[in-house]
């Protein structure tokens, strides 16, 4: 049985945001991994990878990829609204993924962050959720 | 027939099995703490987060590095009271800050130079010497001095409670000594995330729920003898 890892979850997931219109143009920083570079300007998306284990049972295997969703923007309310943005286009997506058999996307959890201070001192605010995608190794 | 007795010894089993997974969540955690390296030495494949933790006892399993760090005897190492005493953290304190007066961590420039660095229990790195400096990188728990690891030693699961019907068990990051344990599970603006309580707790939902599962069946067979059992023949 051939497995393949998280990386073409990761690549779907980006994809179901980036096929959002609205959230598309709400975005100006773009959307990032992990970290944003220090001039992005705001508001931008950052995800990261949390954990992605395999679970086997007698038939196959499956993949489940946690991933959070990060907002950064320069008040709580554009930051709360792309939020929402993204949960739409998430929560309960069909993603596109290579060589897996999308089964289930959905938010889990809600990110306990709050504002913090930037490099240039500016105010910013961060709210996101955690997102699980369920995969079926097989096509 | 009286089931209270059975229901009673399987929510207990239940309990003491969920507090066995907190402490194997509380392991796995701690394996995937991000600890910062503060000796000089170039990182292995691992990862950065798989090396630099060096306990002061460790730096001191080589008498050479000891004597270059200035670091105490053995035998003051292995303190066994809770908290350090004073004296002990101002001279361990003292110690550190001979790593600095030594002049032996590398600068940055040096860093940047070297291709590769042999990892050495004793010469600081750049970032080292600066968390020495502030005091950040040093705490001691049970009388153990460390430098470095400090959200890594926060990590720690309770006892499981048992409330009503149900049982639970907390595996606890942070707190009071180590409060940056929030932003490095899911990161800031300035930095990325280095999550390890979450990871912990996806990789070991499966094992915890067969440790459950496996105590239940064990005290089902066992508790059957604290069912009280009453037969009543009416004719």
């Amino acid at each position: 049985m051939t497995i393949s890892s998280s990386a073409p979850v990761k690549r779907a997931v980006v994809q179901a945001l980036r096929a959002s219109p609205s959230l598309v143009s709400a975005i100006r920083g773009g959307i990032h991994e992990g970290i944003a570079p220090r001039k992005v300007r705001y508001p931008f998306i950052t995800y990261s990878l949390v954990a992605a284990p395999y679970i086997y049972d007698w038939t196959g295997v499956m993949l489940k990829v946690l991933i959070d969703v990060s907002i950064f923007a320069e008040n709580p309310v554009d930051a709360n609204n792309i939020d929402a943005l993204v949960a739409t286009a998430l929560n309960d997506a069909v993603l596109n993924v290579d060589g897996q058999t999308s089964l289930l996307c959905r938010r889990v959890a809600d990110l306990p962050t709050g504002p913090d201070i930037d490099s240039e001192g500016k105010r910013i605010y961060q709210v996101g959720g955690s997102y699980s995608a369920w995969t079926d190794q097989t096509q | 027939m009286n089931l209270e007795g059975l229901g009673q010894a399987i929510l207990e089993a239940a309990a003491q099995a969920l507090g066995s997974g907190a402490q194997l969540i509380e392991a796995r955690a701690k394996r995937h703490a991000p600890v910062r390296s503060i000796f000089a030495g170039t990182p292995t494949a691992g990862g950065v987060d798989d090396i630099g933790f060096l306990t002061i006892g460790e730096a001191m399993s080589e008498r050479s590095s000891m004597v270059r760090a200035g670091l105490p005897p053995r035998s003051t190492a292995n303190v066994t009271t809770r908290e350090a005493p004073v004296w002990w953290q101002e001279r361990r304190m003292s110690n550190a800050q001979a790593l600095l007066d030594a002049g032996s961590y590398m600068s940055r420039k040096q860093e940047k130079q070297a291709d590769y660095i042999e990892p050495t229990p004793y010469m600081l790195s750049s970032r080292g010497a600066s968390e020495v400096r502030s005091r950040r990188a040093l705490f001691s728990t049970w009388g153990h001095q460390h430098i470095g690891g400090r959200l890594r030693d926060s990590i720690a699961a309770q006892k499981a409670v048992i409330s009503g019907s149900g049982a639970e068990a907390w595996v606890l990051a942070g707190g009071d000594q180590a409060p940056y344990a929030r932003y490095q599970e899911f990161g800031t603006v300035k930095m990325r995330a280095h999550p390890f309580m979450r990871p912990a707790a996806e990789e070991s939902r499966e094992d915890v729920a067969a440790l459950v599962a496996a105590a239940v069946k064990r005290a089902s067979r066992t508790g059957a003898g604290r069912a009280q059992i009453n037969i009543v023949v009416r004719l």
